[in-house]
């Protein structure tokens, strides 16, 4: 069963290339076949199944990939484009003001995000749940809770825009803290 | 308009600019580290590979050998300093040799458990330890990796944001096209369809990497710093060490229990802590078929009586989760299949982040910005990274094992940049590319003529290194010709 699922992922990943920006029906088909095969692999195997069946239908997606890229055809090309040179004028105020966002996103980030999966740890704890349990919730919650500060901070127009994601995450910890 | 009076920016281009930054932060690094992850992943084949003329067991080892094994290692033991552990890595099918390991040396055995030769894989371990911490410090490596994974998920989703039509244009590759509209789409497509691949190992790299920091965290809290009581509710405890001097343990009967008692579990580790002493016990680490978890640590007392499963493969979902981590992000839970998968995605991580930084670099020098002192570094970063690893290997077989991997490395790499920052015209990439590739094809070639060896899977080594650096060169000559063609046509006569 696991092998046939494996070949209905393949399958549905070609579906979805058939149907891309044409046949959506033919692109929806191939999304169902590829997830109820999904479901069925993590329903047997588990973790284990859900892993393989993405390697499975990112490998599929790989192979269709290099044949886009081989059966490309050969278009114009420009000579590189390239302005007259010019020289920016050295400013500390950017070099503060990237000191600040890395500080902000870096340690800040960092600093907020750890903050936060401790509270949570803490509450777990708290609500009886086992150290094995709680040790790893932390574990996970502090890579998962940096990575979606740095993704707001980022997608932010300047440092001062940037305390508020690790403010709100920080703040929320120390909520959850005070209720373990 | 914003505070400063300039226009303010969309979303994407302000997520593109973030993407941007964070690239540059941490591009190179993280180059470095996603093409040593990738040839990590099949780092047992990397052992045989400079190792070829050791005599291999077979995938297993019997109880008595293992028993032996240990005898003859800590024979080896008198007059140096005590080893606080023992293991014995059993055979398998990835790597077919059983290695006993103590504090002060590594040696291969025989199936009789009788030492054979010293494990020598200094190239090898020199690879795993650039990609696991760079070749500093043990923690503060990981922490340091661990931090360019929580960088990498960002790279994704603010790549995601940047590139509203991202999703629309997903089977779109212009690979014949001008460099920036090829790189771009390199960068693009590779990017969004190995996107759930990537941040499955963004994130459980970072889970590995700054997991000391929590477990530091968690001991100043909780058990006034003693970091062995934070690992044991996941990873087992450990009983109170007694140093007073006693037989061996009886790993033999350990493994004969444990074949009778979980008959579909693989031994990998046979681990003796405080070997010799009457406070010493016996773990041993065992693969489950078909699970995600690297495996079931079965513990046993010295007379190698069953103490019990540590609760990896059915214990709390953290426990199991905690020991998922580590083959979901090394790519080695399913065999060959699965790891050549997890290299080829891992290529794909090297094109997107190294296109990145070219795309950027090439839309300062459109700009009038310069950038060729960058560019050229930057070029030596992309190929002079696999061109130096290609380099060590060449050290290992002239200096030995013990040669000073790391130093060469970084210095090279250091002075090759430092080379390229004084005069880019020396560090053009295609120069650097073609120099790589007839490295590879080089030094497989010689490696395939001066060790001869006979095991299939070694010579495999070598016939795809030199097959798959062929076809690469062979394609870039043949798109030099068309190009070279193209202009010959379109000159007007």
């Amino acid at each position: 069963m696991t092998a046939a699922a494996l070949v209905a992922i393949a399958g549905a990943m070609l579906l979805v290339r058939l149907g891309w920006a044409a046949r959506r029906a033919l692109a929806l088909l191939g999304w169902g076949v590829a997830v109820a095969a999904l479901a069925a692999l993590g329903w047997r195997d588990g973790a284990w199944g859900l892993a393989l069946g993405t390697v499975a239908g990112t490998g599929a997606i790989a192979l269709i990939l290099l044949h886009a890229g081989w059966a490309s055809p050969t278009g114009h090309r420009h000579p590189a484009r390239e302005a007259p040179p010019m020289a920016l004028p050295w400013r500390w105020r950017d070099f503060g003001r990237r000191l600040a966002v890395f500080a902000l996103v870096v340690p800040v980030g960092f600093a907020a995000a750890q903050w936060f999966a401790f509270g949570a740890q803490a509450l777990a704890r708290r609500a009886g749940d086992s150290d094995s349990n709680t040790t790893v919730l932390m574990l996970i919650l502090q890579p998962l809770l940096w990575t979606a500060i740095m993704s707001v901070q980022m997608t932010r127009s300047g440092p001062a825009r940037m305390v508020a994601a690790p403010a709100v995450v920080a703040g929320a910890g120390t909520l959850l803290w005070s209720l373990a | 308009m914003n505070s400063t009076g300039k226009p303010s920016l969309g979303l994407a281009q302000r997520a593109l600019s973030g993407h941007a930054a964070i690239g540059l932060l941490v591009g190179a690094l993280l180059y470095i580290v996603s093409l040593s992850g990738t040839l990590v992943v099949v780092h047992d084949r990397w052992q045989r590979w400079e190792e070829p003329n050791i005599a291999e067991t077979g995938p297993t080892l019997a109880p008595l050998a293992a028993q032996a094994a240990m005898a003859a290692a800590m024979a080896r033991e008198q007059g140096k300093p005590r080893t606080t552990h023992l293991y014995v890595r059993m055979p398998t099918d990835d790597l077919p040799r059983a290695v006993v390991t103590t504090d002060n040396g590594a040696w291969y055995v025989d199936r009789a458990g009788r030492i054979v030769a010293r494990e020598g894989h200094g190239w090898t371990e020199f690879v795993i330890a650039l990609h696991e911490t760079l070749n500093l410090p043990l923690i503060l490596g990981l922490i340091v990796v661990g931090m360019l994974g929580v960088a990498l998920a960002a790279l994704c989703i603010t790549g995601v944001v940047a590139h509203p039509r991202i999703f629309r244009d997903a089977f779109r590759l212009r690979m014949r096209q001008d460099s920036r509209i090829a790189r771009a789409d390199w960068h693009n497509r590779i990017g969004v369809w190995t996107l759930p691949w990537a941040l499955a190992v963004a994130l459980t790299g970072a889970f590995i990497g700054l997991g000391s920091v929590g477990f530091t965290v968690l001991a100043s809290a909780y058990t006034g710093g003693d970091l062995e009581k934070v690992y044991a509710p996941i990873f087992g405890d450990e009983p109170p060490a007694d140093a007073r001097p006693a037989p061996l343990p009886n790993i033999a009967r350990a493994l004969g229990t444990l074949a009778a008692r979980v008959p579909h579990a693989s031994p990998t580790y046979v681990i003796v802590h405080e070997p010799g002493t009457a406070g010493q016990h016996v773990q041993i680490i065992a693969e489950h078929p078909r699970r995600l978890i690297y495996g079931e640590t079965y513990a046993f007392d010295a007379a190698g009586e069953w103490k019990g499963p540590v609760g990896l493969s059915d214990g709390p979902w953290g426990k199991q989760f905690a020991a998922s981590t580590y083959n979901l992000h090394f790519g080695n839970f399913a065999g060959l299949a699965v790891e050549i998968a997890y290299m080829v995605f891992g290529l794909g991580l090297c094109v997107v982040t190294s296109t990145g930084t070219s795309l950027w670099l090439q839309k300062r020098r459109r700009r009038g910005l310069g950038g060729d002192r960058l560019a050229a570094i930057w070029e030596v970063v992309i190929w002079g990274t696999p061109l130096m690893i290609v380099a060590l290997a060449w050290l290992r077989a002239l200096a030995g094992p013990d040669a000073p991997f790391a130093p060469a490395f970084w210095i090279a790499l250091a002075a090759g940049s430092a080379l390229a920052a004084f005069k880019p015209a020396w560090a053009r990439g295609a120069r650097l590319r073609d120099a790589t590739l007839w490295a590879v094809i080089g030094t497989a070639a010689c490696h395939w003529a001066i060790y001869r060896p006979t095991t299939p899977d070694i010579v495999a080594i070598d016939l795809v290194a030199i097959a798959l650096a062929g076809a690469a060169l062979a394609g870039t000559f043949t798109s030099l010709r068309a190009r070279r063609r193209l202009t010959e046509i379109r000159r007007p006569r």
